[in-house]
């Protein structure tokens, strides 16, 4: 996800929740766009730096060994995380990201529907780009 | 051969697991209804996120797969088919997030009683 979409999501979700606040009881509403949201956006977060450190490994040779880089790497660079790091996080991202919908659901009590609209807000900025990039394409 | 079979009685294990919990969950539950609907809520909900696991798995498999090929092919559109990977990867995520957030909606918030 680029910078305009990830704009794009944040704008959307933050109008979604913004009508929230118009009543006593909306912070609910609000808090479970907004979370659900997070949820994505946590899990997109993820998702990107394990496939960036993984490709950035292939790119170095495969031979860094621990956190900061191989032999290879210039002092400009980006430092690599360990791999061991990166498998954790893919490896235990359903598992926080349970735990996160679980800590908002039933602790702090957000509206499960307005969760489900919060995870939809980034998809519907990546379609709504899709289709303007398909709408300049054509 | 004994690969196979292997992989075959642990999803064997991992079907009768499946089974197992939700029965389990519905003991701790169970005490307070025993509703049927509540019952089938919970068995169906391990079994959504257990499909949703499985289909997402493949999606992300072959969506990984088709990128290191195209990547091997053509290296130096290594950057555009890394980002197109990471959205589609996060496209099949969030699936799997709504449901999870349904099943935990079962789970916990129990729409339908209990």
């Amino acid at each position: 996800m680029n910078r305009r979409m990830w704009v794009w999501a944040c704008g959307l979700a933050l109008g979604l929740a913004l009508p929230g606040l118009l009543w006593p009881s909306g912070w609910r509403w609000a808090g479970g766009v907004l979370g659900g949201a997070a949820l994505l956006g946590l899990s997109a977060w993820m998702i990107r730096d394990l496939v960036e450190g993984l490709m950035g490994r292939a790119d170095r040779g495969g031979s860094t060994g621990g956190p900061g880089g191989g032999p290879g790497r210039s002092p400009g660079e980006a430092a690599v995380p360990g791999v061991g790091w990166l498998l954790v996080k893919c490896f235990t991202r359903h598992a926080m990201l349970g735990l996160a919908a679980y800590g908002m659901m039933v602790r702090l009590q957000f509206d499960p529907v307005a969760l489900v609209v919060g995870v939809t807000a980034p998809v519907a900025a990546v379609a709504a780009d899709a289709i303007r990039f398909g709408h300049r394409g054509s | 051969m004994s690969t196979r079979r292997s992989v075959l009685s642990m999803m064997f294990g991992f079907f009768v697991l499946g089974l197992v919990a939700p029965a389990h969950a519905q003991e701790a539950a169970g005490a307070v209804a025993d509703s049927g609907l509540v019952q089938w809520s919970i068995i169906t909900a391990g079994f959504a996120l257990a499909v949703a696991a499985f289909g997402a798995a493949l999606a992300q498999g072959r969506a990984v797969a088709a990128a290191a090929e195209a990547i091997a092919r053509n290296p130096g559109a290594a950057g555009e088919i890394r980002g197109s990977l990471i959205l589609g990867l996060v496209l099949i995520e969030s699936l799997v997030i709504y449901v999870l957030l349904v099943s935990l909606i079962l789970f916990f918030i129990k729409p339908f009683g209990g």
